[in-house]
């Protein structure tokens, strides 16, 4: 099943890197111990690269490096389009802490939009997602990435899932890959009824979805306080004028125009207040929860510097 | 990635162990602008405010009353009269102390860094900013040029050609047919062609109820396609007919004098012929000598041209990654150029460069729909940080609010414009 690696040096990668061709792919490893994968679609080049940790690639020989890649090549074969950025989901290292949709799209390479639509397609009949909901024939879903195999206390696993749960395997998200796109293959004797997803950007784009879904609520609109941190940052004023430009793109500061509410002059802490309430999404407005979450403490703080200062 | 100090400072640093040049050696360094609309007026504006005076900033655009191209489907439609559309360069030179030109850039010497104008006036600079805008593409509809652009108008630039459609539309037989070619990508305004369709739709749908629209469209998909193919079930069953590649949109010729549109061989007679002909930069780009293809290829860290660090160009004309060519983009690009050239021309901190953009469109009355972007600079583009988009179903409360925030923007963008 797995061609023999013919091993060569490919010019472009640092010294002491392995190249090889399996089938159509070429591989490379270069020696950091990431691997890169560049496979050609038509007359195209496409880029894959799986961000791993070097340390985890200790002990893996030659051949059983191609046998771990040829999961992903597998994966790789229904692909066209598939860009450098879905390569960044295959990260094991997500901050599975992270509350930032933009951050959790980026590391579970997908959209959560899509998600939606694919989840109602492919799972929920078996799977509900919602924090309390009781389990269907399937597990309730909420929470799923990053939790222990059979996580869910009461709901009768097959035996395939209690060994993984007695392993302590978890339900990373490489390990959820491997298992939707082949789930028979990667736990034999799973009594999940699904034979894996044809293309992977399905199954990012579904879990995008079942993170951002297992995100915990939106705080009350009122309840969100300026953290000390936000608090104890020196508004520079320059950075603010500079990233204002950004919000007079809408807002206008002629009393007279009937634009969107004027945010000048407003108190240092409302201002920051209203920010972090699109940011933690207590407020709703796309383009404004879009613009705060691209916004840290520093640009906050400057921005609170500079409008405040205003008239 | 988030902005931090630590990248800023880095920055910074790198600007300041550059040296800046100074006014070819007298008085104040000396920006011209050429190009009047969201991205040059933007960037005159910005300039001239920040830099308090420090800079001398000239604006070269030939009309005197700039109608923007955002909105000029509403005046199609019935929500906007032309005048609301329409805005002047008074504020600019009288407020912010910008020396408005009005008359045409007919030649850019590079390496004496000076522009010609058609008046015969020379300016010289220490950093050009071209925001020209677009052009159309010499035969990329068999049949249409620009004297064909009375029968068939284009009204892609907004003002005389928009009326002229409007009026034409008005003047449609009972049970007529409104044609629309759309343009192959990459265009101005992506939703655009859509937009309007949905605004001539609402305004036949009052007028001339039994009247058609057809759309031949060279492109498989188009922007908030879902969107716009369920408002236009909703409000317009049956009214719309869109013709992708599949079925020959991708291959068809018009005739001004016949109004006639020939569709994969097949000639149809129609009584008013919207052609959106393929697009390009600006024709000043090219006699700058900085397009590559259609486009001018700009660095999205300053949008300084890649072949010429001393000409930066924004909004439709450039060629620089993901952003959408819009009017919010350019406006956008045009405050990451302005604190670039200021940098460069008196020392003053250079931030890292990020841009976001939102497209509003109406389909009908109250019913709103959008869909933005946030983005950053790489050094091979513009990228796309993070999105959102309007969704289907969604209900009529939050449509009207999407309506209204449009107009608030509307308001706040040209006030940004033009002060």
């Amino acid at each position: 099943m797995i061609p023999t690696p013919h091993t060569m040096t490919y010019p472009h990668i640092a010294a002491g890197a392995h190249a090889c061709f399996l089938g159509e792919f070429l591989v490379i490893m270069p020696p950091s111990g990431g691997v890169s994968c560049i496979f050609r679609n038509g007359s195209t080049l496409y880029g894959f690269i799986f961000h791993r940790p070097a340390t985890q690639l200790d002990g893996y020989s030659t051949d059983n490096l191609m046998e771990y890649l040829n999961v992903y090549l597998f994966y790789i074969t229904g692909l066209c389009a598939l860009t450098l950025a879905a390569g960044a989901a295959q990260s094991q290292t997500a901050d599975l802490t992270t509350t930032d949709p933009t951050q959790i799209a980026t590391e579970c390479g997908g959209d959560a939009g899509r998600g939606v639509a694919l989840f109602e397609q492919n799972c929920a009949k078996c799977h509900d997602i919602a924090p309390s909901a009781q389990s269907k024939s399937g597990p309730n879903l909420h929470g799923v990435v990053g939790r222990s195999m059979g996580g869910v206390p009461d709901y009768p696993y097959s035996d395939a899932l209690r060994a993984g749960a007695a392993a302590g395997t978890l339900w990373d998200q490489q390990n959820l890959h491997k298992y939707l796109m082949d789930p028979d293959g990667y736990l034999a004797g799973t009594t999940m009824e699904f034979d894996g997803f044809a293309n992977p950007q399905d199954m990012f784009d579904i879990l995008t979805y079942i993170r951002t879904a297992s995100l915990p609520p939106a705080p009350e609109r009122g309840s969100v306080t300026v953290p000390p941190e936000l608090a104890a940052e020196q508004g520079d004023v320059a950075y603010g004028e500079y990233l204002s430009g950004e919000c007079m793109a809408c807002h206008n500061t002629n009393p007279q125009a009937d634009g969107l509410p004027p945010i000048h002059g407003w108190d240092t802490t409302d201002f920051m207040v209203a920010l972090l309430e699109y940011k933690l999404r207590a407020r709703d407005n796309a383009p404004m929860q879009m613009v705060a979450q691209a916004l840290g403490n520093t640009e906050i703080a400057a921005l609170a510097a500079y409008f405040g200062a205003l008239d | 990635m988030k902005l931090n100090r630590r990248l800023f400072l880095g920055a910074t640093a790198a600007t300041l162990a550059a040296p800046y040049v100074n006014a070819a050696g007298h008085g104040r360094p000396k920006v011209v602008v050429i190009g009047g609309g969201a991205g040059g007026a933007t960037a005159a504006r910005y300039i001239a405010k920040d830099s308090k005076g420090e800079i001398d900033v000239t604006l070269v655009e030939p009309s005197r009353s700039y109608y923007t191209c955002f909105f000029s489907n509403l005046y199609i439609g019935g929500f906007r009269d032309l005048s609301s559309i329409a805005h002047s360069y008074g504020t600019l030179a009288s407020q912010y102390g910008i020396n408005v030109v009005h008359d045409w850039a007919v030649g850019i010497d590079r390496d004496a860094k000076s522009v010609t104008l058609a008046g015969g006036a020379v300016l010289p600079y220490d950093r050009l900013i071209l925001s020209p805008g677009i052009d159309f593409v010499d035969g990329s509809v068999p049949g249409w040029d620009t004297s064909a652009q009375n029968a068939m108008p284009h009204a892609y630039k907004a003002g005389s050609q928009t009326e002229l459609l409007k009026a034409q539309i008005e003047a449609m037989p009972q049970g007529g047919v409104f044609a629309m070619v759309a343009p192959p990508n990459p265009y101005r305004c992506p939703p655009g062609p859509y937009e309007r369709v949905s605004m001539v739709a609402h305004k036949l749908k009052n007028e001339n109820p039994t009247a058609k629209i057809l759309i031949v469209d060279p492109k498989e998909k188009f922007s908030k396609q879902a969107l716009f193919e369920e408002g236009w079930q909703k409000h317009y069953g049956g009214m719309i007919e869109r013709i992708g590649p599949d079925f020959g949109g991708n291959n068809v010729s018009v005739d001004a004098g016949a109004m006639t549109v020939t569709i994969d061989g097949s000639v149809e007679k129609v009584d008013v012929c919207n052609v959106i002909p393929a697009m390009k930069a600006g024709r000043i780009c090219d006699m700058a000598g900085i397009t590559e293809g259609n486009w001018a290829p700009v660095s999205g860290h300053t949008m300084q041209s890649r072949l010429d660090e001393n000409i930066h160009v924004l909004g439709d004309a450039t060629n620089q990654g993901d952003m959408p060519k819009s009017g919010f983009s350019a406006n956008s690009q045009a405050k990451v150029a302005a604190m670039a050239v200021r940098g460069a021309l008196t020392g003053s901190k250079v931030f890292p460069a990020k841009f976001s953009n939102t497209c509003w469109s109406l389909i009908d009355t109250n019913d709103g729909i959008k869909v933005g972007a946030s983005y950053q600079a790489t050094d091979e583009k513009i990228a796309k940080v993070d999105g959102f988009v309007s969704q289907t179903g969604e209900d009529a409360d939050l449509r009207k609010a999407t309506y209204e925030e449009s107009v608030g923007w509307y308001a706040g963008i040209t006030s940004d414009m033009f002060g």
